[in-house]
């Protein structure tokens, strides 16, 4: 049956989750540091993950938004000024990694970490307020205080936390595929601004191919 | 252009080597059929009983932010009554226009039904509003616990409290278990419809008034007042 509680443990299962991924994430990222028995499979699993990295990040966000709706309008968990913080972080993720997935544009990282970043810090304070209330201010608002917490799973797992596991996921699995280099080996993050004439050449430019990946 | 097929772009293997261009729809398929399995994880374990499952300190929906979504019947007290002009809302301490205002007279139970009257002791009193799932109406209580239980509190000053913002849906329900547990020792008024706490004006949680001895407000104030803060507010006040 579908209520607040399932929905809790639901998604409180989908964070720990997310947050297994994330531990393997950061290893996959650290592989080529590690000794070989270690780090050798887990560079072929990262090869194996980063192609996907950009659909899987769009499926955090995008599981993130509708549980952020469906506890806000289903459940009726009132968002407070922090959770809306958060959500303008979260749900331009879900629209703009599914366009980057589709069109295999790596460089939608240059907007969407940013935003993940930002929306990462908000929901560690959110959460550290959680366990230290008085770090926000002395007094709750009549309403809904960012300090009142709906539901704890498991003695630790809240809304601020499973946001944060959102936009943690979402920076680990945009950093999988690595940088883009081009055959010289430099780094072409900057490219040279388009002209009209190039612009002419190409009236309708698809995803930029040095960010493009392999398919 | 079309150098971008030749080299790898990663400094791992290439991808291309672990297999066709299925590998991505694969991971991503692993992982939507591991958000399956939570699903039914989930609504298996919490559809069976209604026991509120393990771990779960809140629960379910509050339909809004009003001051008391419950209704009385709840706690099994009365609905209490205002009289009087109603104070404007608390905004800061510094030129509240409350000040020297008559407070309004509330009237009600406390948590076993017997009468309590906000204000009618000829005696300055400070009354303290609280709701049972603020964090630090939490800590105030335990705090205020302590503070009286030295015996700090002057013998001629009046503690009141009002048990507001109640919702059964929020946490640490009912306010009555909470304020017992804590060994809550001041007539608590039960505000089960929140309309105490708007006449008095009540903008955030905690919150406190402070009446000179004719009734007057001497002075208003939100969030967790210290003890010490608490003494001198209280010598202050017009006996």
């Amino acid at each position: 049956m579908i209520n607040a509680d399932s929905m809790s443990l639901f998604f409180s299962l989908l964070a720990a989750l997310a947050d297994l991924g994330i531990v393997v994430g950061v290893l996959m990222l650290l592989a080529p540091r590690l000794p070989e028995g270690i780090g050798r499979p887990l560079l072929e699993l990262r090869a194996l993950v980063a192609p996907a990295s950009i659909w899987l990040a769009w499926l955090v966000a995008a599981v993130a938004t509708f549980g952020s709706l469906y506890f806000s309008e289903a459940a009726h968990f009132l968002p407070c000024k922090m959770c809306w913080f958060q959500r303008i972080g979260m749900y331009p993720l879900a629209l703009i990694l599914g366009i980057a997935a589709f069109r295999r544009d790596l460089g939608v990282r240059v907007y969407a970490v940013p935003l993940a970043v930002l929306g990462s810090i908000v929901s560690s304070y959110h959460y550290l307020i959680e366990w230290f209330p008085q770090f926000e201010s002395g007094s709750c608002d009549p309403t809904v205080p960012c300090t009142l917490i709906w539901f704890r799973r498991l003695g630790f797992m809240t809304l601020p936390y499973m946001a944060l596991t959102g936009f943690v996921s979402i920076v680990v699995l945009l950093a999988l595929p690595g940088r883009p280099r081009d055959d010289s080996g430099q780094e072409s993050s900057s490219r040279p601004i388009p002209t009209g004439e190039n612009l002419n050449d190409d009236p309708v430019p698809g995803p930029d191919p040095e960010h493009q990946l392999t398919r | 252009m079309s150098r971008t097929q030749a080299a790898p772009r990663f400094e791992i293997p290439d991808p291309k080597a672990s297999g066709s261009g299925r590998g991505p729809l694969l991971i991503v398929g692993a992982v939507i059929s591991l958000i399956v399995v939570a699903a039914v994880i989930a609504f298996a374990v919490t559809s069976g009983g209604d026991s509120s499952s393990d771990g779960v300190e809140a629960g379910a929906a509050s339909p809004a932010g009003d001051l008391a979504a419950s209704s009385g019947a709840s706690l099994g007290v009365q609905d209490p009554q205002v009289a009087g002009v109603a104070l404007p809302l608390f905004e800061t301490v510094q030129g509240d226009p409350a000040v020297g205002k008559q407070a309004p007279v509330a009237t009600g139970t406390d948590f076993d039904g017997n009468p309590i009257e906000l204000h009618n002791t000829g005696k300055p009193t400070a009354i303290v509003f609280l709701a049972h799932w603020c964090p630090h109406c939490q800590r105030e209580v335990k705090d205020l616990g302590t503070w009286l239980s030295d015996g700090a509190l002057p013998p001629d000053v009046e503690l009141l409290s009002v048990a507001t913002g109640i919702d059964p849906n929020r946490p640490n329900y009912p306010p009555d278990e909470w304020l017992e547990r804590e060994n809550w020792a001041p007539p608590v008024l039960v505000d089960t419809t929140g309309a105490v706490a708007e006449a008095y004006g009540l903008s955030a949680f905690p919150y406190w008034v402070f009446l000179n001895a004719d009734g007057t407000v001497a002075a208003r104030a939100t969030g967790e007042m210290s003890t010490d803060v608490l003494e001198q507010v209280l010598a202050g006040l017009q006996r």
